[in-house]
């Protein structure tokens, strides 16, 4: 056994340079890059994920003809959510689903929601749903922040 | 003379050892890598939903990390600059390690993204945390007591010191 060299140091750090170099210029020469700046990875959902602007999903709400479901962290959840939505966190869908279940078979409508257009849990969400055979479900892709600069209602569970 | 084959190869079971280490964990970073390299977009995801890196830097550690563990795994598999890939490997792991605890201590279920997209989906979990210990204790031998057998390396330097000896 012997102490780590510096020769060994410099050398994981060229590997890392050049592999970090190699990944960023491939990604440049592809077809369709991986964009660098996040505020430009907006969501696109695949064809198969219905999805409803703003103005929509607030004629649902004003209408009451869905159920919205929040998919953001329960902690999120907690500081402000639309009105009457669920708190159902894509990363604990197995644990909630069972428990959900009876209020998402009686809605007529199911719209899912995440933090922003940028976030993807509502898009997940919608498609895990399709999986167990809900074909009502939509995703609002604008998702909350979009919900709160509109100043459309909304809740806190926080005292 | 002794006959004891202990003497004949005093770092035998190490030379063994450091070709099984090797070959063991440059296959699986190599394999691991080739998933998340054609598919930035999906890893992309998979990378957001560890929630543990800064928004800005996403992109960058998803172009960045395949190709790192694609060359360290590459060398490893050839036998040059062994240690230097084994501790690049080595950090990575412990990293890892630490983004599946986090996860896994928040109850937080999700994709694990370790293979890219030929795992079938397969989701955190202990194992997971117990497979990563098992390939950073493999990363670890080749950093701190790496010993030379099978490799490129050493075979180019055997040869140059061939052709020293016959000048």
């Amino acid at each position: 056994m012997h102490a780590v060299r510096w020769s060994t140091i410099g050398g994981a750090i060229a590997i890392l340079v050049v592999g970090t170099g190699l990944g960023l210029l491939l990604n440049s020469l592809m077809g369709t890059p991986l964009p660098l700046f996040y505020e430009q990875t907006k969501v696109l959902p695949p064809p198969d994920v219905p999805q409803v602007t703003l103005e929509e999903a607030k004629a649902a709400f004003d209408e009451g003809t869905a159920l919205f479901l929040d998919a953001r962290p329960a902690g999120a959840y907690a500081e402000g959510h639309i009105p009457g939505a669920l708190s159902f966190p894509l990363t604990h869908f197995r644990q909630l689903y069972p428990q959900l279940k009876p209020q998402l078979d009686q809605a007529t409508r199911l719209i899912a929601y995440c933090d922003s257009p940028i976030c993807h849990e509502s898009v997940e969400l919608v498609q895990k749903l399709q999986s167990k055979g809900y074909s009502n479900v939509a995703a609002f892709v604008d998702g909350w922040s979009e919900w709160e600069v509109a100043n459309y209602p909304v809740e806190s569970s926080r005292k | 003379m002794s006959t004891d084959a202990s003497n004949k190869c005093p770092s035998c079971w190490l030379q063994g050892l450091s070709l099984f280490s090797r070959l063991v964990l440059g296959g699986v970073f190599v394999s691991a890598s080739v998933g998340k390299i054609l598919d930035p977009f999906r890893f992309l995801s998979v990378v957001e939903n560890y929630h543990l890196l800064p928004p800005p830097l996403v992109p960058f550690f998803t172009l960045a990390l395949p190709w790192c563990e694609f060359l360290a795994g590459v060398l490893l598999l050839l036998g040059f600059a062994v240690p230097s890939a084994a501790l690049l490997l080595a950090m990575l792991l412990a990293m890892f390690m630490v983004g599946i605890g986090f996860n896994l201590v928040r109850g937080v279920e999700m994709e694990c993204g370790c293979f890219g997209w030929w795992e079938g989906g397969e989701r955190l979990g202990w194992g997971t945390l117990l497979r990563d210990l098992g390939l950073l204790l493999l990363a670890l031998q080749l950093t701190l007591a790496y010993a030379e057998w099978g490799s490129l390396e050493g075979w180019l330097a055997r040869r140059k010191k061939a052709l020293r000896h016959k000048l």
